[in-house]
């Protein structure tokens, strides 16, 4: 278990003489801690340790304007934490408690009671462990254990991780087959886990799949949008978490998304999440229009993918070692510059792919080819 | 006060002087001997007898004078004086063997009280002398059983002595000055400065 490894870190910290330097190595044993459950999160260290009042770390989100303070506890004791919750639970924070805390000690009910009152997350590294290693499994919990940090509330304990993680891959399984019951009931555990934000997001990603699945929007169980479409800081978060490979959530996920909608969207691209997500839902995504620029051998950061979908100058792309292909919806959207070189035909282009690898689409037609500018640079 | 209380009560001092001395905004870093993991840093041996003492509350002090410093507190919750003194020249004994056992993480000894004490003694209670008085007192615990005081007072280095009482610190608080702290609004203003460069 990855919470022993921390536990034998802190051990190891804490065995040097001088406990200036023990800090040091136990926030940053508490970073990766963190940056395992949600790697979007960017961390600010500070001078402080274990302080009444001053956070030992400031966690912030790219492209996210929520900041959440964490404070490191050393003192697992439920009634001293229900004490830093009174006095900091105005500012909604992060307890990290360095040991785990003991669901059996007197004080843990009114202090589950108050942190989840006040939207503060009181955790440890096993805690965060036991959500975690759900992953393994259900690689969709990871939505759950990046969302916790940023919205989770109440004390998330070995215990209570473990929950979470349970109800959120059962919710997801439910929301595969549209089945109204189990999904009810994750929705049930992400409203009383995360604050409003955090739970609605959550929320969205299940109504998202219960959609993808043929479930009617107004029927979902949980906490209902009215669009049922994922909003773009969605997909951010999607495309930030670590390496999701799980083809049935990307398509059920993406199956609104338009090649207008991808182009000014801003997210990141160098995920290969990104690529599942497209790769997911080619079969929907139109394009009428497609410039090709070809240029030298280029390094891209598509992991060594021979093409590797992007996006850049405010539109879709493939990009592969000597071309990019642009794509539109209409030629009004076209915004790379063609070349002054001349192109080549639509005969010539398709006369070329059907001597090549390449396999298209059955509904591409002559004539909507014969409309593509293609040209080299 | 049956001993349960007394465990109680000094935990509760302890808390409550570690949320005043945060509050003075020089104190970074902070932590008790309740803690699990903490306790092994305030803890040091008697030399002759092995035993263990330990001080209830250590860390780092911050700005000025006193940065990145070492400091450990010895915090008494009594509402009387019964006793204090005793324990006090204890302390110092205590702080002495400390700083001989590792002088680098003893920066600051500090004695913090909500009740005077020695008040006839008041101006020596931070003196060398008063260190001596302490040592010799515990030379069974630090020389062995049977120790004279003139086996104690050789055994003694002045110049460690002379270090360890200016370490020292005698704090009194009470129960408004715990409240006559900077505000929240103010403390908000430093910490946002601190922790995000920037005023909230």
């Amino acid at each position: 278990m990855r919470a022993e490894t921390f536990r034998a870190r802190l051990e190891y910290a804490r065995s040097g003489q001088d406990a200036r330097d023990n800090v040091a190595q136990i926030k940053r044993a508490v970073v990766e801690e963190i940056r395992f459950a949600d790697p979007r999160v960017s961390v600010t260290f500070t001078d402080y340790f274990n302080h009444t009042f001053a956070p030992d770390l400031v966690l912030t989100w790219s492209g996210d304007n929520r900041v959440r303070d964490l404070f490191i506890r050393t003192d697992p004791d439920p009634r001293r934490l229900y004490d830093d919750v009174d006095l900091l639970g105005d500012k909604h924070p992060v307890l990290f408690s360095l040991g785990d805390v003991d669901s059996q000690v007197t004080g843990y009910g009114r202090l589950s009671n108050v942190a989840a009152q006040s939207n503060t997350l009181v955790t440890s590294a096993f805690g965060l462990d036991a959500v975690s290693q759900e992953r393994v499994g259900h690689p969709v919990v990871q939505l759950a254990s990046a969302a916790l940090l940023q919205g989770g509330r109440g004390v998330v304990d070995e215990d209570e991780g473990t929950s979470i993680a349970d109800a959120f891959s059962h919710g997801y399984e439910a929301a595969l087959r549209a089945d109204p019951e189990s999904t009810a009931r994750a929705a049930e555990v992400i409203d009383r886990s995360f604050d409003r934000k955090s739970s609605e997001r959550l929320g969205q990603f299940l109504q998202a799949v219960w959609v993808g699945s043929g479930g009617s929007p107004t029927s979902f169980p949980g906490r209902s949008d009215v669009t049922s479409d994922l909003p773009d800081d969605a997909f951010r978060f999607l495309l930030e978490l670590a390496d999701f490979d799980d083809p049935t959530f990307w398509r059920r996920v993406g199956r609104n998304l338009t090649v207008e909608r991808l182009a000014r969207m801003d997210v990141v691209t160098s995920s290969p999440n990104f690529q599942y997500l497209i790769q997911g839902n080619l079969d929907v995504l139109r394009a009428r229009v497609c410039r090709i620029l070809s240029h030298d051998n280029m390094l891209f950061s598509a992991q060594n993918h021979r093409f590797a979908w992007t996006r850049d100058r405010g539109m879709l792309a493939l990009a592969g070692e000597r071309f990019t292909a642009y794509v539109a919806e209409r030629s009004d959207d076209v915004k790379v510059k063609a070349p002054r070189e001349q192109g080549i035909t639509g005969d010539e282009l398709m006369r070329r792919a059907d001597s090549s690898a390449v396999t298209w689409n059955r509904s591409t037609s002559r004539e909507t080819v014969g409309n593509w500018h293609l040209s080299r640079s | 006060m049956p001993g349960e209380a007394l465990h109680d009560a000094g935990r509760e001092g302890a808390i409550r002087a570690k949320r005043w001395l945060d509050s003075t905004t020089r104190v970074s870093q902070s932590w008790l001997n309740t803690d699990p993991g903490a306790a092994k840093k305030l803890t040091f041996n008697w030399p002759s007898s092995g035993t263990e003492f330990s001080f209830d509350l250590g860390g780092v002090l911050k700005g000025g004078e006193f940065a990145n410093s070492m400091f450990m507190a010895e915090v008494k919750n009594y509402n009387t004086p019964s006793g204090l003194g005793p324990m006090y020249r204890e302390y110092l004994a205590k702080c002495y063997i400390a700083a001989k056992l590792n002088n680098a993480i003893t920066d600051h000894f500090m004695w913090i009280t909500w009740h005077p004490f020695l008040v006839d003694s008041w101006t020596q209670l931070c003196t060398p002398d008063l260190i001596r008085k302490g040592i010799t007192e515990q030379r069974n615990r630090i020389l062995g059983d049977g120790s004279s005081e003139e086996d104690a007072k050789a055994w003694i280095d002045d110049d460690l002595c002379g270090g360890v009482a200016d370490k020292l610190w005698v704090l009194v608080l009470s129960q408004k000055q715990e409240k006559l702290v900077i505000t929240d609004e103010d403390r908000a203003i430093i910490l946002y400065h601190e922790t995000r460069g920037g005023r909230p």
